[in-house]
């Protein structure tokens, strides 16, 4: 038994290396001055480590013509990202609600239908997407990213709040109606108090594919709406005279700290609400 | 946050230009590395001077950017002015009628005597000019790093066969003969000057412009197929996805003896304070001598209902095409003006190796794929040069009947 | 009983809209597309099946189709093994289960845009792996899988797995947790050995989340494009090309929405008639 636990926890210290080597790298990369990154060995740790790149990285480093850092995209990506998640969660929720737990007529073949969609990867629908946005006025601005990211984030939000909701008893729903309650009230009386690890599960999910969402945010948000992805791939691609490493890794863990800090606070959360029977088959 | 800031950086800079936020022109391109940058500023500085707000609009990548202007277009908000790839890429825009025609503008800064015929054809549409050439790169350049040829008493090779015997020397004295990084591109940078070297400079110019495919199943281009093989030898094995500016510093660390690609390369260098010829050695490709292969960047202007917007479009190409602002740009750019008349003695000892190639005629400026064919059949060559010289089984019959096809469907 | 239903169809609505509209009616016009002369901007002139025609003559194209499916298949075995490995190791009451569940989980919150690099560096022969093992002395160790044509699309495999395997072992691990306890002291009285009761118990009880992962891991094989640019470029030369990348090259690059249409019809009529049987399936067995 003990060789067997000991055996155990090398696979798993293992496996765990494996995991984080290139975050490693990253962080090591970003903690050492340039000379030392072009002479020493990528897995070596830093001899002097210090912030220098960090800071460029945040207040000066160019994109572009601007040298202005990727602090201006941090702000964007933030009003991207709050009514993106708050407005496309909320609609997986209704929608997951409404086809678990009311069955209209066609639920499944919706529900088919939007499994499906999700599959429809963005680069083969982008440009009649940008005609009908445009056609209503929304293309290139802050509300038509949003909506793009709602409008992508139907197929899964829907699906895993059906899929909870399909795990509820029916005795809930049958029991409120007999007290004479209406869609709206059992929703926010009922079922949305019973959601909290489900809702924790979609929020994470959005936060992450939003937040590293690229390609719409370059073709749908605008210039002034720039996200921190976009700024990102400007600072990796615009080099003065060399390369900077150091700074590009910094400005990559900048741009990935905000999911990255959801993740660590929040993954426990994250497993329960998937045992609460999130993603049950 | 940044909408403050920005409101604020307007208000500066039209302040700074004289009048309220007066003309402004946001310019859509994909310059975004170290030379580069510079040398955009250079057009921003003049036209901001001359009373216009320039704002500038980078995105990574030829084809992000294009596709950004192309989106830009098609949902009713053009940018004043986009970079764009020049030769039938621009006059597929053209024959939408999507730009703005710029003929008084060319008339009176005297444009068309002063572009080599090539450029003008191929920035114009139907007797109309609809695009500014900002720059003439060369393409067919060898940098090589002067400590290492010094070193082994070596001279830049006159043919490809020389070259070879050179790279072998290379290697023995524990160098990378050939540096070059594996992407696409850049093995099509390689593949123009070999396979000009084994042609012949006009046969290079009857297979690329005129599309001889007779020419193109010959047996120059086969020995071009052979050297690009025994070329693959001589480089390193870290080349997968690199980066071109990163694999140039293998030459200016003096790792590696040479790479092959055009005269933009000297803005790195310039940036790292390298002067050329002192620090570096700039020649024309093995069996190039005599040839340039042209490369051109222009921008063009969507066309806009609003007539105040025409008049900035004008005023930005005449900024663009002003020879004494088009000679400060290239100094950042490393390229030769695109106006044969710019007064060029500030730039360095390999521009003006390559003006005196220019200014010998017609005869020897080259066009490279994109003034030659269009992004669909350059594409298909850059798959069949790339998936070739990373083969190890391909023949160089069968690269070669691979690539005459393609030139015989370059015009359907 | 009709006008509270009436509520739900309400709220949904907007959402078939969107569907329809959206997905679908976006879809049936890149199908559209796929039977035209469209090169850089839509022409709508008819054109038959000539696109296809040409996609299908086109070496690049079978390359990065047969590798949808080499890809696929080992992403969607290699990350299902590797999660469930973790998550029954994690079950067995092992400590510090926050941190490992930690690393395993954050690859997913970074963007490949972001670690792109990092892979590229760690599998680079000449600054990575193969260059650290050599200096370690070990002269004749090699590792140049992304540099050798017929090897590199299993590089984009170690990478697809590190960034999934996680999120594979945490919906897993809910599942060995929902598994009643009396069926392990049940069968440790019988005296039945660990790893049958794995195999024979408590994996057909996962059937469910199995198939689950499998439809998110097929979707992220499908959407694929940010790990190929990043990684390797779709190179050697286009040997690890996928058809996510083909599509947007096509689109942009080489302005030619024809043949990118096409290819994306092709692409996603293949996924499609591989997954349909799945759906099906699992819709009749949903607790309805």
């Amino acid at each position: 038994m003990k060789a067997g636990r000991i055996g155990l926890y090398a696979f798993l210290l293992g496996a765990a290396l494996f995991f984080s080597i290139p975050l490693l790298i990253v962080v090591m990369t970003s903690l050492k001055p340039m000379p030392e990154i072009r002479t020493g060995s990528i897995f070596a740790l830093p001899l002097a480590p210090n912030f220098d790149a960090w800071v460029k990285a945040w207040m000066s480093a160019c994109t572009g013509l601007a040298c202005e850092g990727i602090r201006v995209g941090f702000w964007n990506s933030f009003r991207i990202l709050i009514p993106s998640v708050a407005l496309s969660v909320m609609a997986g929720a209704l929608n997951g609600y409404a086809l678990a737990q009311w069955k209209p007529p066609g639920a499944n073949a919706l529900l088919t239908a939007l499994m499906l969609g999700a599959f429809i990867p963005y680069q083969v629908i982008l440009y009649p997407m940008v005609k009908i946005l445009s056609n209503v006025g929304l293309y290139n601005s802050l509300p038509g990213i949003i909506a793009v990211h709602i409008i992508f984030g139907l197929p899964v939000m829907t699906l895993i709040f059906r899929n909870f909701y399909a795990g509820l008893p029916d005795e809930l729903l049958k029991a409120a109606r007999v007290d004479g309650a209406g869609f709206w009230r059992i929703f926010v009386e009922i079922m949305l108090p019973l959601s909290v690890n489900i809702l924790i599960v979609a929020v994470i999910l959005q936060v992450t594919g939003i937040w590293n969402d690229y390609l719409l945010g370059l073709i749908f948000a605008g210039r002034d709406n720039a996200p921190m992805t976009v700024q990102l791939n400007l600072i990796v691609n615009t080099s003065m005279g060399e390369q900077e490493h150091n700074v590009n890794m910094a400005a990559t863990l900048l741009t990935a700290l905000p999911p990255l800090l959801v993740y660590f606070a929040s993954g426990r959360y994250f497993v329960r609400g998937i045992t609460a029977g999130a993603v049950k088959g | 946050m940044a909408r403050t800031r920005s409101a604020l950086m307007g208000l500066v800079m039209s302040m700074a230009a004289g009048a309220a936020s007066a003309q402004p022109a946001d310019v859509i391109h994909w310059w975004t590395s170290g030379g580069e940058s510079k040398a955009v500023g250079v057009f921003a500085a003049e036209f901001n001077k001359r009373g216009g707000t320039w704002i500038d609009n980078a995105v990574v990548g030829g084809p992000a950017a294009r596709a950004a202007s192309m989106n830009r277009i098609a949902g009713g908000n053009p940018p004043v002015a986009t970079m764009w790839n020049v030769g039938v890429a621009v006059r597929q825009l053209a024959e939408q009628g999507l730009l703005t025609n710029l003929d008084d503008v060319a008339k009176s800064g005297n444009w068309v005597a002063n572009l080599p015929p090539l450029i003008v054809k191929n920035i114009s549409y139907d007797g109309h000019i609809v695009a500014v050439p900002v720059d003439l790169h060369g393409g067919n350049w060898m940098f090589y790093s002067k400590k290492i040829y010094d070193e082994l008493k070596l001279q830049p090779a006159k043919d490809w066969d020389e070259f070879l015997v050179q790279a072998e020397k290379i290697k023995a004295a524990g160098y990378i003969p050939l540096a070059i990084g594996g992407q696409p591109f850049q093995e099509v940078w390689l593949w123009m000057p070999v396979l000009l070297g084994s042609t012949g400079k006009e046969n290079f110019k009857k297979i690329y412009a005129d599309h001889d495919a007779t020419l193109a199943a010959g047996p120059g281009v086969k020995k071009a197929f052979e050297v690009m093989a025994k070329l693959r030898q001589y480089t390193d094995a870290g080349r997968p996805n690199r980066k071109w500016n990163d694999t140039l510093l293998l030459v200016q660390n003096n790792k590696a003896a040479s790479q092959f690609l055009g005269d933009w390369g000297k803005g790195e260098f310039a940036a790292a304070g390298l002067k050329p010829m002192v620090d570096y050695g700039c020649a024309i490709a093995p069996g190039n001598q005599g040839a340039y292969i042209m490369n051109v960047d222009v921008f063009a202007f969507p066309k806009n209902s609003k007539p105040e917007v025409l008049a900035t479009q004008k005023k930005l190409a005449e900024v663009m095409m002003d020879p004494a602002v088009q000679a400060q740009f290239n100094l950042f750019k490393g390229a030769l003006p695109a106006r044969l008349d710019a007064n060029i003695s500030a730039l360095d000892v390999c521009a003006q190796a390559g003006k005196q190639i220019i200014d010998g005629g017609p005869a020897n400026q080259m066009p490279n794929s994109a003034l030659a064919f269009s992004s669909d059949v350059d594409g298909q060559i850059s798959d069949l040069i790339t998936s070739y010289f990373n083969s190890t089984t391909m023949t160089a019959d069968a690269a070669t009947a691979a690539f005459a096809k393609i030139i015989a469907n370059a015009d359907k | 009983m009709r006008i509270s239903g009436l509520a739900a169809r309400l709220v949904l609505s907007p959402t078939v809209l969107v569907t329809m509209v959206c997905f679908y009616g976006c879809a049936v016009w890149t199908a559209y597309i796929s039977f035209t002369k469209s090169s850089f901007i839509p022409n709508y002139t008819f054109n038959g099946l000539a696109q296809y025609e040409r996609l299908f003559a086109t070496p690049r194209w079978g390359v990065a189709y047969s590798n949808m499916f080499i890809f696929g298949i080992l992403l969607v075995v290699g990350a299902l093994a590797v999660g469930l490995m973790l998550a029954i190791m994690i079950d067995r009451n092992v400590r510090g289960e926050g941190f490992f569940r930690t690393v395993m989980l954050y690859p997913l919150s970074m963007s490949f845009i972001v670690t792109g690099l990092a892979w590229q560096w760690v599998l680079s022969p000449s600054i990575g792996v193969q260059h650290f093992v050599r200096d370690l002395g070990f002269p004749n160790f090699t590792f140049d899988w992304i540099a050798q044509q017929d090897r590199a699309i299993y590089t984009l495999v170690f990478a697809g797995v590190w960034h999934q395997a996680g999120l594979i072992m945490a919906i897993m691990l809910a599942g060995l947790r929902g598994v009643d306890r009396d069926i392990w002291r049940a069968t440790k009285v019988e005296g039945i050995p660990t790893w049958r009761v794995y195999l024979g118990i408590v994996l057909p009880m996962l059937r469910p989340l199995v198939v689950t992962c499998v439809v998110l891991l097929s979707v992220a094989v499908v959407k694929s494009y940010d790990l190929v640019v990043a990684m390797t470029g779709g190179g050697p030369g286009f040997a690890s090309d996928l058809p996510g990348k083909f599509v947007v090259d096509f689109s942009f690059e080489r302005a030619n929405i024809g043949q990118a249409s096409a290819a994306a019809v092709v692409m996603l009529g293949s996924v499609f008639a591989a997954l349909a049987p799945y759906f099906y399936v699992e819709l009749r067995k949903r607790p309805q």
